[in-house]
């Protein structure tokens, strides 16, 4: 069997990959929705497909791999652990940080994989920008034209990071602010609609550090504005025309987004967070499966990923925050790095996982000794 | 690898291979998304996160997580009807605070909704329907919307869309305009 499965993977892999393509493959696209907006931008979407499906793949084979290597590792001799493991702790953490780093190259491989397939198809053109993060504004931001509703929203924006500081220069684009309003008419009558965005100083905006633009929106349209020169908080202002229908801001595509050096750096961005994921997942599958045995601590590592793609849970252990990830590489951004609740959750998972697998290497050496 | 063993993978290869390959025309119009049969999958995720942004008092949220939703799965009924309804019964109620002049846009964004969602989901009659029990959730209001040119628009309209659920093999659309059309 050893020499024929590279060759029998091979030829699997060459038959799936286009299946897939095929499976996946667009003409179409809805008219007026987010994904009509990013139809024409194949590398973002092509990278979201091929990591969210080879992630979700890698995840259920990390947990599996896992588990069963945990369980072997375990229970499959015990009178050679009793003799050679001086610490549980040491082999069960060399056991873990070993998984650790073959999910890692494994990722490094399918990003590689990612990119080079996504130079094969038509080249992402423009400034690659990075989206950093939401506008923390109102969940809803609505403005009309009818004079007793609210022809006009605004709101402040800061940044403890200061990454909203911007100094002009040629060699440097500046960061920009995106915003997606969308008609309530639907693809019906057209509206106008003005942003602005003014630096404060002593409580004011000043009007000569002010980018501001116009647009007709018909459906949904997204939209970019330079940020202003200078530093600290942004006034953000959102104006209606004087007639057509009410227009709405999406608080999820309300963002800040600073320029990058290449649209390839989403796939390692992706790969960082894929790491985290997969890798904090088959480390706790290892502990899991070493005490539980492989069948059940897979079905527990996963049902604690799935867990994870709730709100709460997913800020740690990277569920929900993977699934925001990929939604933004699919947009053609590049999607903003680790977070400190994400390390953290990774590092409790590893932490647990050695705890599991050293305490059932522990009950097996003392089987081995007895018997 | 035995013979036997390498030709079931060559086998379940090919068999995957033609199966793409018979979707190819289907796919093409069912969704921009590369996550294959992940995609539903996604979707029922954003489904879960919507529903959360809703009781943490964010409905703008919940739009996103919706229209994200039915991005990944656009042959979903039920999420273009949940859709219609966040915009065209929570938005568009007078609880939700909004003008009058809002609160019509809201509906009117439902119903855009429930049209778009006739040209992808599997039962376009489903929605049409939908369409008409939005309209006639309104029109049965003590304070109705001001919608349209005369007071019995709402019903009105709600008979044309319930006619047109009926036309695409609703089983209850002909009763439903019936009941529509008495109330004018």
């Amino acid at each position: 069997m050893g020499r024929g499965l590279p060759l029998w993977s091979g030829i699997t892999l060459c038959l799936l990959l286009p299946a897939w393509a095929f499976w996946s493959s667009t003409s179409e696209t809805m008219p007026g929705s987010i994904a009509g907006l990013d139809a024409g931008n194949t590398p973002g979407l092509l990278r979201q497909g091929l990591w969210g499906s080879i992630g979700s793949f890698m995840l259920i084979a990390a947990t599996w791999k896992g588990s069963r290597a945990g369980y072997l590792f375990a229970n499959r001799d015990r009178s050679w652990l009793s003799t050679r493991l001086d610490s549980a702790v040491g082999g069960a953490f060399a056991l873990v940080v070993g998984g650790v780093f073959a999910a890692a190259i494994a990722l490094l491989g399918l990003a590689a994989g990612v990119e080079f397939a996504s130079a094969l198809g038509p080249a992402q053109v423009g400034q690659a920008f990075g989206k950093e993060h939401a506008l923390h504004g109102q969940s809803l931001v609505l403005v009309s034209a009818t004079p007793d509703n609210a022809m006009e929203a605004a709101w402040i924006v800061g940044d403890a990071k200061e990454r909203l500081d911007y100094v002009a220069s040629k060699d440097v684009p500046a960061p920009q602010l995106s915003f997606m309003p969308t008609s309530l008419a639907g693809d019906g009558p057209s509206a106008l609609i003005t942003i602005s965005a003014a630096r404060i100083a002593d409580g004011k905006a000043v009007a000569e550090q002010t980018t501001s633009l116009t647009v007709r929106v018909r459906g949904t349209r997204r939209v970019l504005l330079p940020i202003p020169e200078g530093s600290g908080q942004l006034l953000i202002t959102v104006r209606h025309g004087e007639d057509g229908p009410p227009l709405r801001l999406s608080g999820e595509h309300s963002a800040l987004l600073l320029p990058r050096a290449s649209h390839h750096l989403a796939s390692l961005a992706l790969w960082q967070h894929a790491f985290l994921w997969i890798a904090g997942a088959g480390a706790i599958a290892l502990g899991l499966g070493a005490r539980l045995g492989a069948g059940l601590g897979m079905s527990l590592a996963l049902a604690i990923q799935v867990a994870g793609l709730g709100p709460a849970a997913g800020t740690y252990l990277g569920g929900s925050v993977w699934l925001d990830v990929l939604a933004t590489a699919g947009q053609g951004f590049v999607p903003s790095s680790w977070t400190a609740p994400l390390v953290m959750g990774f590092g409790l998972q590893v932490v647990i996982g050695t705890l599991l697998l050293a305490s059932a290497l522990r009950i097996q050496a003392g089987k081995g000794r007895a018997s | 690898m035995s013979k036997m063993r390498a030709v079931a993978v060559l086998g379940v290869a090919a068999g995957l291979f033609a199966m793409g390959l018979s979707q190819t025309e289907r796919a093409s119009r069912e969704t921009s998304s590369w996550l294959g049969p992940f995609a539903p999958i996604a979707a029922q995720v954003q489904w879960v996160r919507a529903e959360q942004a809703i009781q943490h008092g964010f409905p703008g949220r919940a739009i996103d997580f919706m229209e994200s939703a039915i991005d990944l799965n656009p042959k979903s009924g039920p999420g273009w009807m949940t859709l219609a309804n966040h915009l065209g019964l929570y938005l568009a109620s007078a609880e939700a605070g909004w003008t009058m002049e809002v609160r019509v846009a809201w509906l009117e964004s439902a119903l855009d909704v429930t049209h778009r969602g006739q040209k992808w989901a599997r039962h376009p009659e489903e929605l049409s329907f939908h369409r008409g029990m939005l309209l006639l959730s309104h029109a049965r209001l003590s304070e109705p919307l001001e919608w349209g040119d005369s007071p019995t628009a709402l019903w009105q309209d709600a008979a044309t869309a319930f006619s047109e659920a009926a036309e695409l093999g609703h089983i209850g659309g002909e009763a439903a305009q019936a009941f529509a059309l008495e109330q004018l």
